[in-house]
This record gives C-alpha cells, sequence and structure tokens, in this order.
C-alpha cells in the first residue's frame, strides 16, 4: 500500500561535515529516507544524532562551514543542486518548517500579519487585501481566538502555544505539501503540547501534508506517527512501522530508548518496590507520630511589577499560600507548568529568596527569624541541584574546585589532602571518574555536568537534596540514570528530596506524593497513586491526560480532557479562578481556591464540576 | 607554576595513584589558543613587544640624551652618519632619543590609569551589580554625574588649579576612564548574578565578597580584558590631545603628543619633528587596536 502513494520527499546516501578548528566532524553519515504524501514519519533520537541536521541539510539551511553529499530528491529535482534562488522558491511554499522555539523563530519588530502577508507575496503574488484574508482564515484555523485583532500585534504580545499556532498557520499558508516540524512542542507546557499536536493531526488529515517530525520525545512519536525511523550518531538504526517499533524493538539502542522513558500508566520494577517498602512502613508506625522534618505553612513570595513609570507598582504573586509537610527519606514531587512558581518556592524554601510571608520550618526552627550565621549553619542540610548542568558551574572552576567549595565553607580545617580525597570518593560516587577531577564544566557532557552538580550538593551528606528541574534538560537515557543516581543517594544517606518537573512522567517516577501547582498555588496534593487513579481537581485530570505515553495504541485511544481557557499568567487576576468559574461574581478578585482534605492525605483545591469546564466542541 | 606543580603532587598522594589527573582546558586557555591562531593579533603583539622593549631599553643604547642639546648639529635632518638617526630638533636635542623617551611616558600614562580604571571600575561596577537595589542606583547614578562632567575641562581645571603634575595626570586620566569600565562591569555582573552557579554559592554559604571575587570577578576577565587593551589607546590619545594644547606633560620630560605638537608648529621647515613621533603613535594605537580585536574574538568565538 505504501509503494502505490506517492512519495513526497526522498533522501538518497545523506551526508553532512563540518570543518571546525577541531577538526573534521562527521553529524550525519549516510542516510535515506522517504516521505509519502499524508504521512508523519518520525525522526527519533538523543541530541547530537544529526536528526535536525539532516533536514537542514535538505533544506539547505546549513552553516557555511558545512559540506553535503547525496540527494534529496523533491519531485525529481535534487534539492542539493539547486541554486539558492530556486530553493526559496520551493521554501515556504512547498516545503515549510517549524521550530522548537516560537519565539526566536518569529521575527520581533514586525507584526504577526506583516510576518504571514509577506509569505504569501513572495511565494503567491497575492494582493494585500487577499493576503489578509488567507491570513486570518488559516488563523481561525488554527484555533487562535480574535484572529483580525492577533494580525496587528507583536510576536511578544503572544503566549508560546499562540507563537507556535502562529508558526503552524504561517507554514501553511501556501498549502505546503511536505511539513518538517523540528522539536515542535519542545518548549512547550504538556497542556498546549497536546492541543498543538492534535493541531496539526488534523491539517495532515484535512490536508494530507506530509509531516516530518523531528523529536525526542517517545511519547509524541507514538501519539503521531506511521513511520519511525530511529537516528544514532548520524545514522538510522532502526526504521520501521510505529507500532513494530514501539511493540517489536530490533536494535539494542531503540529498546534502551524505549525502556529508559518513564511512563505513567506503569511504574518501573525499582518504584514499584519502594511502592511496596513504604506500604511496609506505613502499617508498622504509624504517620502521625512521625514529625516532619519540614514543614511550610501559608508561603508566599510576591514581586513588585511596574509598567511604565506612572503606573502604580502591581505585585506579581509567584508563590500563593503554599502549605505542605515533608518527612525523613520522603520524596515530594512538585509539578506545574511554566510560570506556576515552583522555581520561586524552592529557593523560597531555602531562603535564596526572601519569602513575602509564611513560613519554613526545618527539624522545627524557623528559617526565616535565623541570623545570618545560624543560617550558614542551616544550609549545610539544605542543598539544591539545578537545571541547566552547564550554568550551574563556575565556568572559570575546575569542577574539582567547585565540588569542594562547600566543604572548605563548613570544614575550614580539612588539609587539601582530606578534601581532596573526599572530593574524589564524591566523584566516583556519583559515577564520575575522579580522573576529571582538574577539567572544565565545558569540558563535559550535560550528564557529567549534571552529575558534578549532584556531588557538590552531596559534599556536605545534607538531609534536604531540592532537585529543581535537575533532569530536564538531559537526554532520555541520561535522565533515567540521574534519576537511579538520586534514588541510589537518597537510600543511602536517608536523604528527603523534593523534585520539581513540569514533566508529570519523571516526576512519578520517582515521587511518593505529588503537589501539583497552578499559579502559586496548590491545586492538588495526594500520594502518587491516588494521583493517578482517582485525580479529583479538573486541572490534574488535564494534566495527567495530556501527558503522551509512549504506547501507540493506548495513546491514540486515550481520551483528553480539554478545559477551556489558555494558561494563564499569574498577572492575570481572573486566572486564579479558572477551575471555579461559578464563584467568580461572589468572591474577591484575588482570592485563592480552599484547599481541603477530600480523602484521608488527598488534598484538592476547591473546583466546579468537570463537565462544566470542558470545551464543547 | 610551583604552586599548582605541588597542589597536583597532593592531590595524587590523596588518591593514592601515581600519575596526577589530566589537568583540563580553562575558557582562558581556550581563547588564548584562539587569539595565538589570529594573524593580526599576533603580528601586533610582536609590534606592541618590540615597541615597549625599545622605549624602556632603547636610550641605554644611543650616544644621546633627550635632554641635553648637541651643539654640533642643530636642525639636523636624519642621517646615519652624524649619529642623528631621526635627526634633531630647534635646541640640537636627538629626536630618536625624545621618540623613544615620549613613547615611554605615554605608555607608563597608559599604562598607570588602565590599572587604575581597571581597579575602580571592577570593584565599583561588580558590587553596584551584585548588590542591587538601591544601593546599584545610588552607586550609578554617581556614576552618571560623573559622566556629566565635561571630561577635558576637568582635566584642564586640575592642571591649573594644582599645577601641572604628571602624576596627576595619570590619576585625573585613570579616575576619568574607570566610569565606563564600571558600567560595562556591572552590566556583565547583572546577567552572571542571574546564573545558578551564584545560587549555588549562596546554598553553600559562601559570603557576598566570596561570591563577589570567586564567582563574579573571574568570569569578568574577558571582558575586562577586552575593553582595557581598548582603553589605553584611547588614553594614549587623550594624554596626547592634553600635552598638544600644552596642560600635558612639561618639559624637560616629554610624551609623544608634546612631540607631535612641536613637530606640528614646525612642519614646513623641519618635517621629520612631526613624521618620527606620529609614526611611532600610529604603531601603537593599530597595534593595540588590533590585539584589542582579537581578544574580543578569541573570547567570544560565537559571534565571528
Amino acid at each position: 500500500m505504501a509503494d502505490s502513494r506517492n512519495v513526497v520527499l526522498g533522501i538518497r546516501n545523506l551526508a553532512v561535515s563540518f570543518s571546525t578548528n577541531a577538526g573534521d566532524v562527521d553529524a550525519v553519515r549516510g542516510v535515506s529516507a522517504h516521505i509519502h504524501a499524508g504521512e508523519c514519519l518520525g525522526i527519533v533520537g538523543e541530541s547530537g544524532s544529526g536528526k535536525s541536521q539532516t533536514f537542514l541539510a535538505a533544506m539547505g539551511l546549513l552553516a557555511r562551514n558545512a559540506s553535503v553529499s547525496g540527494t534529496v530528491d523533491f519531485h525529481g529535482q535534487n534539492l542539493l543542486d539547486l541554486s539558492t534562488k530556486a530553493l526559496n522558491g520551493i521554501r515556504g511554499d512547498r516545503i515549510a518548517m517549524i521550530f522548537q522555539d516560537p519565539l526566536t523563530s518569529l521575527t520581533p519588530h514586525l507584526r504577526i500579519g506583516e510576518q504571514m502577508r509577506e509569505v504569501l507575496q513572495v511565494h503567491q503574488g497575492l494582493s494585500d487585501a487577499d493576503a489578509v484574508k488567507r491570513c486570518v482564515m488559516w488563523l481561525e484555523r488554527v484555533r487562535i481566538p480574535e484572529a483580525q485583532h492577533r494580525m496587528n500585534q507583536y510576536p511578544h504580545e503572544l503566549s508560546g502555544g499562540m507563537r507556535q499556532r502562529v508558526m503552524i498557520a504561517m507554514a501553511m499558508l501556501c498549502q505546503p505539501e511536505l511539513l518538517i516540524a523540528d522539536e515542535p512542542t519542545t518548549a512547550l507546557d504538556v497542556t498546549i503540547q497536546a492541543q498543538i499536536l492534535d493541531l496539526m493531526d488534523e491539517l495532515r488529515r484535512d490536508h494530507g501534508t506530509a509531516i516530518a517530525l523531528i523529536t525526542h520525545d517517545m511519547g509524541v512519536v507514538a501519539r503521531m506517527c506511521d513511520r519511525v525511523q530511529v537516528m544514532r550518531q548520524g545514522k538510522f538504526v532502526e526504521e520501521g512501522d510505529c507500532e513494530d517499533i514501539f511493540y517489536r524493538p530490533a536494535h539494542a539502542y531503540t529498546k534502551t530508548l524505549l525502556d529508559a522513558v518513564p511512563r505513567i500508566d506503569q511504574l518501573s520494577e525499582q518504584a514499584l518496590q519502594t511502592d511496596t517498602d513504604e506500604e511496609q512502613n506505613k502499617s508498622h508506625d504509624q504517620p502521625a507520630n512521625v514529625t516532619p522534618v519540614l514543614q511550610v505553612r501559608d508561603l508566599r513570595v510576591s514581586f513588585p511589577v511596574r509598567r511604565g513609570w506612572f503606573s502604580k507598582a502591581r505585585t506579581l504573586r509567584a508563590v500563593d499560600g503554599i502549605g505542605f509537610d515533608l518527612y525523613a527519606g520522603e520524596t515530594l514531587g512538585i509539578v506545574g507548568e511554566s510560570g506556576s512558581g515552583k522555581s520561586t518556592l524552592a529557593r523560597a524554601i531555602l531562603q535564596l529568596i526572601p519569602p513575602t510571608s509564611g513560613s519554613v520550618t526545618w527539624l522545627n526552627r524557623e528559617l526565616s527569624s535565623l541570623s545570618p550565621d545560624q543560617l550558614k549553619q542551616a544550609r549545610r542540610e539544605l542543598q539544591i541541584v539545578f537545571q541547566d548542568p552547564l550554568a550551574s558551574l563556575n565556568p572559570s572552576m575546575t569542577i574539582g574546585d567547585s565540588i569542594v567549595e562547600p566543604l572548605k565553607v563548613f570544614e575550614p580545617e580539612l588539609s587539601l589532602v582530606d578534601r581532596t580525597r573526599a572530593v574524589a570518593g564524591m566523584m566516583e560516587r556519583v559515577g564520575l571518574d575522579y580522573t576529571l577531577i582538574n577539567r572544565y564544566p565545558h569540558e563535559l557532557s550535560g550528564g557529567q555536568n549534571q552529575r558534578v552538580g549532584i556531588a557538590r550538593a552531596m559534599i556536605l551528606k545534607p538531609r534536604l537534596l531540592i532537585c529543581d528541574e535537575a533532569v530536564s534538560a538531559l537526554d532520555v537515557s541520561i535522565q533515567a540514570q540521574i534519576v537511579d543516581l538520586l534514588k541510589d543517594l537518597q537510600r543511602e544517606f536517608g536523604l528527603s528530596l523534593i523534585f520539581i518537573s513540569h514533566d508529570l512522567s519523571v516526576v512519578w517516577e520517582v515521587s511518593q506524593r505529588i503537589l501539583v501547582m497552578y499559579l502559586g498555588s496548590v491545586v492538588e496534593l495526594a500520594s502518587r497513586n491516588d494521583l493517578f487513579n482517582k485525580p479529583q481537581h479538573p486541572y490534574t485530570r488535564q494534566l495527567v491526560s495530556a501527558v503522551p505515553i509512549p504506547d501507540p495504541v493506548l495513546e491514540r485511544t486515550r481520551e483528553r480532557i480539554k478545559l477551556q481557557g489558555e494558561l494563564a499568567s499569574p498577572m492575570d487576576t481572573g486566572a486564579r479562578l479558572r477551575f471555579l468559574p461559578s464563584r467568580l461574581l461572589q468572591v474577591p478578585a484575588d482570592y485563592v481556591p480552599v484547599l481541603s482534605e477530600r480523602f484521608p492525605g488527598h488534598f484538592v483545591a476547591e473546583h466546579d464540576a468537570l463537565e462544566s469546564l470542558l470545551i464543547v466542541d | 607554576m610551583i604552586f599548582r606543580r605541588r597542589k597536583e603532587a597532593l592531590i595524587s598522594e590523596a588518591l593514592g595513584v601515581s600519575d596526577v589527573p589530566a589537568a583540563g582546558t580553562s575558557l582562558y586557555h581556550d581563547a588564548l589558543a584562539r587569539l595565538w591562531r589570529n594573524k593580526a593579533a599576533v603580528a601586533s603583539l610582536i609590534v606592541l613587544a618590540l615597541l615597549v622593549i625599545v622605549a624602556i631599553a632603547g636610550p641605554w643604547f644611543i650616544p644621546h640624551n633627550h635632554e641635553d642639546p648637541d651643539w654640533a648639529a642643530f636642525r639636523a635632518p636624519p642621517s646615519l652618519d652624524s649619529g642623528h638617526w631621526f635627526g634633531t630638533d630647534q635646541n640640537g636635542r636627538d629626536l630618536l632619543a625624545r621618540t623613544l623617551f615620549g613613547t615611554r611616558i605615554s605608555l607608563l600614562v597608559a599604562l598607570i590609569a588602565t590599572v587604575v580604571s581597571v581597579v575602580i571600575g571592577i570593584s565599583f561596577g561588580a558590587i553596584a551589580g551584585y548588590m542591587g537595589g538601591r544601593i546599584d542606583q545610588a552607586m550609578m547614578r554617581f556614576v552618571d554625574v560623573m559622566y556629566a562632567l565635561p571630561y577635558i575641562l576637568f582635566v584642564i581645571l586640575l592642571m591649573v588649579i594644582f599645577g601641572r603634575n604628571v602624576f596627576l595626570l595619570f590619576a585625573a586620566i585613570g579616575a576619568l576612564e574607570w566610569l565606563t569600565m564600571a558600567r560595562i562591569v556591572r552590566g556583565q555582573t547583572l546577567s552572571i548574578k542571574q546564573r545558578e552557579y551564584i545560587e549555588a554559592a549562596r546554598a553553600s554559604g559562601l559570603s557576598n565578597t566570596q561570591i563577589i571575587f570567586k564567582h563574579i570577578v573571574p568570569n569578568l576577565v574577558g571582558q575586562v580584558v577586552i575593553y582595557a587593551t581598548l582603553t589605553i589607546p584611547e588614553i594614549v590619545v587623550v594624554e596626547s590631545f592634553l600635552s598638544y594644547l600644552g596642560f600635558g606633560i612639561q618639559e624637560p620630560l616629554t610624551s609623544l603628543g608634546t612631540l607631535i605638537a612641536e613637530g606640528a608648529d614646525v612642519l614646513e621647515v623641519l618635517p621629520w619633528l612631526l613624521w618620527f613621533p606620529a609614526a611611532f603613535l600610529v604603531l601603537l594605537l593599530l597595534s593595540l587596536l588590533f590585539i584589542g580585536d582579537g581578544l574580543r574574538d578569541a573570547f567570544d568565538p560565537r559571534d565571528r
């Protein structure tokens, strides 16, 4: 059946190499692929596998130091032989691309309408009026509300999800035969991702546009793709139908990749093990008798935001009355979309940002009442691991110096030899070879740098470790290793962990209890199983249903909960009542829905019935 | 170097292994390696080094001195035979000796003024940027006020009040040049402050002083070095300009600017009095500018 269909793009033996100061780098080493009309081909691989370079090369968009060989056949023309002028006639007209970051791929100083019209005028020579009509039509088609009005707005006035929709509308303007989507949803929140993927799928069905979907996310592939090419180190290691790849992977790399992906529908054996341990512990001693190590009560952090000279400063309430307990050796997961205040919460707990009000009690001591000296001593037990492995290390210090620094502060009496021993020991413990001790961060990989960050946090043997998106910037296989490392360290040192992430499936994998945040406040707090099996709050239910599961059959039959409204900004006063619209007129504008214990240990913020919030199609 | 060797030995002793763990390449090594591949910058470095050596050591090797007249040769044109390779001025003083001496003074002014501006600028800018808030506001408004003072007028007033004094000149120029450096450093500090390693340092219990001087200042080096190399020629020009106006270096001392000013007066009769000092100045400025340019490329290779 596949052969009878029209091949849109055929790539044969494509190789790309870059000449750099350090010699030639082969990014792509002879790959062949083809895409049929109306098909979605997934290109999966980890960072540096050459998946983006393959398609950038096909479009003639590579940097100047690249050399390309092979053929890229598009309706009998070899795209690699075409002049830039001829290519420009094809690019944007018959083949369109959308990129990862919707902010940087739109020109900031041009209005949405001007950018879109330009495409039509270049390729189809439409008159202004016709072009505007067509643009508005497409903006409506990608479900942008008030399309006419948006045409006059600048890119920064739209939210991330909106901008990506504009990019898609722009790409679709000339009704291309092929849409190349390079990580189109990676920078977006999971609920927005679900909407964008649905939209792309719809366009494919309605217009027969072929889609080449480049991604690292197996869940997205399971949801969208007909065929999959798995790429590694510049080569395709496996090719096949989506179901073959997921259910009968042949290549070892594909299997590793699939195994590394955390899934919210089934926990890994290790995670299940901790669950049963937990159950047993619970039956032995009564949790009521155990005092929590960390108590957070009604914590608030707000920032004054001033727009313009004469307007009154408004307050941005980044963290808005959060409270929870954390027990020794426990992992609490905190999930929320961008702008929900997760990171601010982490920093407020550690007193890196002074809380506006509320209390953080660590082992019966109120942190904000401590003197600077006492706080410094308390910091010994409270450590943090950050998101960006490279940015969290001082580039001008060797990694050994970075790891040893906390030791120098707290145990200045140690000799150089003892300190070095401690550092080497900790490096081995987190899986780094001690010979790397004199290296600089830029000489290591992201995963290695993250291990350095963990070693630095662990060298004082803290009792609480906060992981702020600690694995989000890493590839899935590395991510799995780091998660395992954190769990090992937790068992060994009896650590309490607060694991913050926007990625529900990772949080799922590590946490015993999970706290869901929305605009600075808690919407639901429950044990992992309760949260997945009987989520109560509409927002949680939407989140859980939006997380892609790397299982094509399951993923495509799952019912998704679509709620009204976009994820709003914390500055927007009405947004807090998004799940409680029935009370909009009765309560003050800054009302925060109240949290109550619906089942033992399962807290839910007040909300309206789910049915009243659904989008009516 | 010795300290480093010792530290490495201790490290391998601590680890109980005989081989020292491989040393890494820091970003500065990387940048220097890139600078080394930049032909224009390397050539300029060589030219600059030659100029400095000649200016420092040269006067000892020539038979004349910058202030004593040669009674046998007034207004002598350049010639290899007479021993006055660059000729002499109206007072019979050897121009080669005077040019070398002038270069020395100009370099000294530039060096001292740059060091003053770098030290004040880094401390001021890094503290303002790191502390933020009101402290930052107050410190930067002070900089703005200083900026608003007409610079040349300020120096001239100082000269008029305190009399002409070379050291005062150094101080005055340096004390004005740091303003731009402070602004640059503050801007950089503001962006470095957002990096997570600063938060990590705070979470590790480091004090503000330790954070500023251990985590912020070392990461400013690239920007500071670039700007400092571009400051040196600026100061040389300012000094020359002040000397040309007659407010700079006083006889019997001399500088490139003074020499050029004197030469310009007699350009039609004794042209060599202008050409030689001017050539030295141009050579000095060009090589410094090329080095600054090369450093910028080396420290920030993305923008090429």
